[in-house]
């Protein structure tokens, strides 16, 4: 922490030593990751919040250059490593939409239902994550439990917990297993009394209200003007949810509401956040009741591989395809697509320009958590305190790995 | 038994009050003003007033002290401690000194029975007594000085509030709330009308070019 | 020889005292950390020993043989003196809380206090007060501006919350007459005085919660923010020099709880020593600061100051007044 501490203090009139530069992290327990804030301090007011990003850059964008289309999966697991589903759903999205193919209306449902847990599992962290910044410990541990229980869903579902790369281009990789809307329909059960308890916990929570409330306000121009999004771009009062204003999948047959509140504050932030699982839950029963049989991927021996794998051994032409598709992976046609979904942390975007072959020619992700983090700048909030540039940085949610990228 | 512990006492009270005056960090003579303190407490013991013991610690260790490693914090006086406050402080002090020393000299031979000095109150001076002296045969003394007091008290306050009023340094406009220019919203033409209008409106726009929102100055 | 007969019983009630205070944080830090695990709905340290029991033993000894990392810039001798003098104020304070009722062992009767003296009280607060002293030393020696930081925050806080701590307590001396311990005990004989002194209790339980530096008033060592406060740069045997202050500051403040406005050592079941009774009371106390931890966030430090400036102050001075008018 100390060998990078850039210890300057500048020198106003009076030639009195007041302004401080602190360094914030990397390595810090409140900065969600390996986020470096250089705070210009006069005591314990803050001056000027300057974040320095980058640590965790891993070139994503430069990766998926060279990796053909169905490898790219993995790579967008692990950009919000919070919430990987509906990152794979982004991006199917858009090699879907430069295909020119959609993928079958029960794999629709199934990612849907996918990104919609997702959804649940990166607003959890957050909802424990925001009390633990400002000193209530416990949250975090109620909130872990139920995003446990998250994950042993998507684990059933795809077979990984963390990094689940379920999508594929055209589908899912298989099917939902035996039970397993059940299973999604107790966890609906359980967990909304569990929503219930958090906001018994903290909503009426003196101290954690006199922290959150009133700080690190957005206002609606601010927060268009800096191009926020999701639930940061929502509590300032502005009502846009790509899922309704621009629907993708099945999300215009789904019946939600989209949370909106009026101050942009933390406690807003958050509170928009604890209403939106409820809405996601919502939206889960309603996927797991009018999901329809059939297939799971599209049936087009070029892009993904036999539904019926017995066609594999009686067909010469499948069994070329499906060498080709597992040597060098499909082909793309040539040409650029612009995709984006409301993932968690607000609008995730992915930019493909194809050369016609097998692997994107450039890809680049319009990540939200890079663009939300520019709000944690002081002249656009009512920051004052050391205190609050921490709930304000819990509050906007930033996943450092999607942030870097 | 008492001499030795007197002994003892009042060696490390002026070993400790000498440090004060060499020690070359501001920190390390303020604690060693504060051994000093602790001592006196102690010789206080010794004499049989426990109360007055006590109050040396709660005021002059507990507040006073704290105080001034405060103020000796907050300012950064490492630089500072090297240069001297006085020019040509040296004779100054060395004059002082003499006249102190001289003055202690004549008084040490003028006053033979100094074991007096040192000889615990006959009764030891109960609270009671403390308060009534202050309460009843001083009170006036006892009211002027708290009002005195008082009225430190609130030019200090006062002198601070101004100092924050005067303070028109440029990063007070960061704030919103003394930044606040109402009628001067700019907003780009981009920007839909059906934006609810909440929230505090710095009148700024939050992208002020790579001059002023970019880097630290180093 | 009398010197002997005199300093003996001192020296040995100084040994008992020094030995178990040296060696409470082992079974507090292992109730802490099951405590928390129970509200937070996990098992916490089960593997050492049965139900973790040996765990703080093993943390001691890893702290013990950590490496001792003192800072490049740092002041070494400070560095090296503020844990001890963070140890040393709340050990001392134990010399004026007396236990209970003097005791007869083998026809002689001893005391159970150091010292029973006839200003206690103040004593106790005068000398607690001094343990800011080892959070100054240490902020200002590690030459970091975490610690730095941290132990301004801690002085203004301390300072701040002396003034109601020492104010709610005036109202217990006007009761009792007296600022030894041993009469505020007794003057409590019938009725407690939490019952006449609610506002005084609240007063001090609250300030003592920010003297101790506990949550919801724990800013010097705000994780979230300044990483571990004051002690950000120490490690090993000195790291557990300042823990070990921060359990004795609490269990001095459960016991001052205890003995002034709940009666000390008075009203114990006939099956149960007085001494042991105190210590009850003082283990619930404990309870409740730990409880407290886990169940609450903290507070901004400009809401901690408007707290102790705003509210406590005013409400320890009008209790003093409440009391006053009632004696009168």
């Amino acid at each position: 922490m100390t060998e990078v501490t850039v210890v300057q203090e500048t020198h106003d009139n009076s030639g009195f030593n007041r302004e401080v530069l602190m360094n914030l992290g990397p390595q810090h327990p409140s900065t969600h990751g390996v986020l470096r804030l250089l705070l210009q301090m006069d005591g314990e007011i803050i001056e000027r919040v300057d974040p320095h990003i980058g640590l965790l850059h891993r070139g994503t964008e430069k990766l998926a250059e060279h990796f053909t289309y169905t490898q790219i999966f993995p790579l967008t697991d692990r950009l919000d490593y919070l919430c990987p589903p509906s990152n794979n759903l982004g991006f199917a999205l858009a090699v879907e939409k430069l295909l020119g193919i959609e993928a079958p209306v029960r794999a629709q449902y199934i990612r849907v239902i996918m990104a919609e847990l997702s959804r649940i599992s990166g607003h959890l962290l957050i909802t424990g994550a925001l009390p633990m910044d400002v000193g209530a410990m416990t949250s975090l541990l109620y909130t872990m439990r139920e995003r446990e229980m998250v994950m042993d869903l998507l684990e059933m579902i795809s077979g990984v917990r963390m990094h689940t790369s379920f999508c594929r281009v055209g589908g899912v990789r298989e099917d939902l297993p035996p039970g397993c809307t059940e299973r999604i329909i107790e966890f609906c059960d359980i967990f909304t009394n569990r929503i219930a308890d958090y906001e018994k916990l903290l909503l009426h929570n003196r101290i954690f209200l006199a922290r959150v409330e009133n700080i690190g306000n957005i206002s609606a121009r601010h927060a268009v003007a800096l191009g926020l999004s999701g639930p940061n771009l929502r509590a300032s009062g502005v009502d846009w949810d790509i899922r309704r204003d621009a629907p993708y999948e099945i999300y215009d047959r789904l019946e939600f509401e989209v949370i909106t509140r009026k101050d942009g504050d933390c406690f807003d932030r958050w509170k928009c956040r604890v209403d939106e699982m409820r809405q996601s839950l919502r939206m889960i029963r309603q996927c797991v009741e009018q999901m329809p049989e059939g297939p799971v991927i599209v049936d087009d021996p070029k892009i993904a591989f036999p539904v019926d794998k017995d066609k594999l051994a009686h067909s010469m032409e499948t069994h070329i395809h499906h060498f080709e598709l597992a040597a060098f992976g499909f082909k793309v046609p040539a040409g650029e697509v612009y995709q984006a979904i409301e993932a968690p942390k607000g609008e995730l975007g992915y930019y493909i320009i194809s050369d016609g072959s097998e692997k994107p020619f450039r890809f680049k992700v319009r990540a939200p958590s890079f663009v939300n983090l520019q709000a944690l700048c002081e002249h656009t909030t009512n920051m004052k305190y050391l205190a609050d540039v921490i709930a304000m940085l819990g509050s906007l949610d930033p996943v450092m790995a999607e942030v870097d990228k | 038994m008492e001499r030795e512990f007197f002994l003892l006492l009042a060696t490390v009270a002026t070993g400790s009050g000498f440090l004060v005056v060499v020690a070359k960090d501001p920190i390390h003579s303020a604690l060693a003003l504060v051994a000093c303190f602790v001592q006196i407490a102690a010789l206080f013991i010794l004499l049989g007033a426990p109360f007055l013991a006590v109050i040396q610690i709660f005021v002059y260790v507990g507040a006073v002290m704290v105080l001034f490693l405060f103020v000796i914090m907050m300012l950064n006086v490492r630089q500072e401690a090297l240069t001297r406050f006085i020019p040509s402080g040296a004779i100054a002090a060395f004059v002082v000194t003499l006249v102190l020393a001289v003055e202690m000299g004549l008084l040490l031979s003028w006053s033979s029975d100094l074991h007096q000095l040192m000889a615990p109150a006959a009764e030891p001076p109960s609270v009671n007594a403390l308060s009534l002296a202050l309460f009843q045969d001083y009170l006036l003394p006892f009211e002027v000085a708290s009002v005195i007091l008082l009225v430190a008290l609130v030019g200090a306050v006062i002198l601070a509030r101004d100092d924050e009023k005067a303070d028109a340094s440029p990063r007070r406009a960061l704030h919103p709330a003394q930044g606040r220019v109402p009628g001067r919203v700019a907003t780009p033409d981009t920007m839909p009308d059906i934006l609810p209008d909440n929230g505090p409106d710095t009148g700024r726009e939050p992208d002020n070019g790579p001059g002023t929102s970019g880097g630290m100055r180093r | 020889m009398e010197s002997i007969i005199v300093i003996l019983p001192l020296l040995v009630k100084m040994g008992i005292v020094v030995a178990v205070l040296l060696l409470l944080p082992l079974p507090l830090t292992w109730l802490e950390r099951k405590i928390a695990a129970h509200i937070q709905q996990r098992p916490g340290p089960m593997r050492v020993g049965w139900h973790g029991l040996l765990q703080p033993l093993a943390d001691a000894i890893k702290l013990l043989t950590k490496e001792d990392h003192i800072p490049m810039d740092a002041d070494r001798l400070l560095f090296k003196m503020a844990p001890v003098v963070a140890l040393v104020p709340p050990f001392v304070v134990f010399v004026a809380i007396p236990f209970g009722e003097p005791v007869q062992i083998f026809g002689s009767s001893y005391t159970l206090a150091l010292s029973d003296m006839n200003v206690g009280l103040l004593f106790i607060l005068a000398v607690s007060g001094i343990g800011v002293f080892g959070v100054i030393l240490a902020g200002w020696a590690s030459n970091s501006k975490y610690a730095v930081l941290g132990s301004l925050r801690s002085i203004a806080q301390m300072i701040s919350y002396e003034i109601p701590m020492g104010f709610s307590v005036i109202g217990v001396v006007m009761l009792a007459g007296s600022m030894n311990l041993s009469d505020i005990v007794h003057a409590q004989d019938g009725l407690w005085n939490i019952v006449y002194q609610p506002i005084g209790f609240f007063v001090f339980f609250v300030a003592g919660l920010a003297e101790a530096q506990r949550i919801p008033f724990d800013l010097p060592e705000a994780e979230g923010d300044l990483g571990a406060g004051y002690h950000t740069e120490y490690s090993g045997i000195r790291f557990s020099l300042f823990m070990l202050a921060e359990y004795v500051v609490m269990v001095v403040l459960a016991l001052l709880n205890a003995l002034l406005f709940f009666g000390g050592w008075l009203g114990a079941p006939p099956f149960l020593p007085p001494a042991l009774w105190l210590l009850l009371k003082t283990g619930f106390f404990i309870w409740v600061f730990m409880w407290f931890r886990f169940t609450f966030p903290r507070y901004r430090y400009d809401q901690l100051m408007s707290i102790g400036w705003k509210v406590l102050l005013p409400l320890s001075l009008l209790n003093i007044l409440i009391s006053g008018i009632f004696m009168f």
